[in-house]
């Protein structure tokens, strides 16, 4: 089965964020010191399992929010991070889906306030750290069983 | 003009209800297939369906094939708003009688020319 390199999730999250929500964003490749305390999750499961991780901070994901939804971010509430950043993971996951092919499903989008945990891993982790509107948004693509 | 959104994210159904309403429509949505179709009956008429595909209870697929399944909704126009793009799943979607996808992530303008190469709405 493929796996995604560095560059690849980088580009893949990269086209997300600015086709769809219009924001600019580049990688960090020497490690990004910021707490990024929500997470969002979605599991790729089938002939190949793996776990796709958005992390980053409230801040950055209300900008996100606001972006999305075209509001203020004054007007962001938490419900609306969770949406935001939910979605974000779906569309990060069912591209990394689709480039790695074969059958496979994508589990609903899950949100939490925690920092990306790869407990579960198995296999190949990736990790890209990106700077999106000025704050860090952290992708993991870890096998899992 | 009457719009019906399906999709599980909230966030999605925002996206589109912004791209869409100032095309002159009037949104309805609804979180799964059957839950759609529920909106469905209950509308007097629809001229744009935008369905998701992975959906919990009823997805994508099976919703559009339950649509077409209706001789009064075959001429309904139906995009599927999609992270899918594997072409054997994309054949199948086709075969049940998607009218045209479009790909996440998209802009508007992506949205709106894959609306006016299915002829709909005069904008």
């Amino acid at each position: 089965m493929m796996y995604l390199d560095e560059e690849t999730l980088t580009q893949v999250t990269s086209d997300i964020c600015t086709t769809m929500l219009g924001l600019p964003m580049y990688p960090v490749y020497d490690g990004l010191v910021e707490h990024t305390p929500l997470t969002a999750q979605v599991r790729i499961s089938g002939e190949w399992n793996a776990t796709v991780e958005i992390a980053t901070t409230p801040k950055v994901a209300t900008l996100i929010a606001a972006q999305m939804f075209s509001l203020d971010p004054s007007q962001i509430q938490t419900a609306d991070l969770y949406d935001a950043l939910g979605e974000v993971a779906n569309m990060v996951g069912g591209n990394v889906k689709g480039i790695v092919n074969g059958e496979l499903d994508l589990s609903l989008p899950s949100v939490s306030e925690r920092d990306t945990q790869t407990a579960g891993a198995v296999g190949e982790t990736t990790v890209v750290q990106m700077i999106c509107l000025e704050g860090p948004l952290i992708v993991t693509l870890s096998e899992s069983n | 003009m009457n719009a019906l959104i399906i999709d599980d994210s909230r966030a999605m159904r925002r996206v589109l209800r912004r791209i869409v309403e100032p095309l002159g429509f009037a949104v309805t949505e609804a979180g799964d297939g059957q839950e759609g179709l529920n909106q469905l009956s209950e509308m007097d008429a629809v001229d744009l369906i935008l369905v998701d595909w992975n959906m919990p209870v009823m997805n994508g697929i099976e919703f559009v094939q339950a649509v077409r399944a209706d001789t009064k909704r075959r001429d309904l126009k139906l995009v599927m708003v999609t992270t899918e793009t594997e072409p054997m799943k994309m054949a199948r979607a086709l075969m049940a009688g998607v009218d045209e996808f479009v790909m996440k992530p998209f802009t508007s303008d992506i949205l709106v020319d894959k609306l006016r190469l299915i002829g709909v709405g005069s904008f």
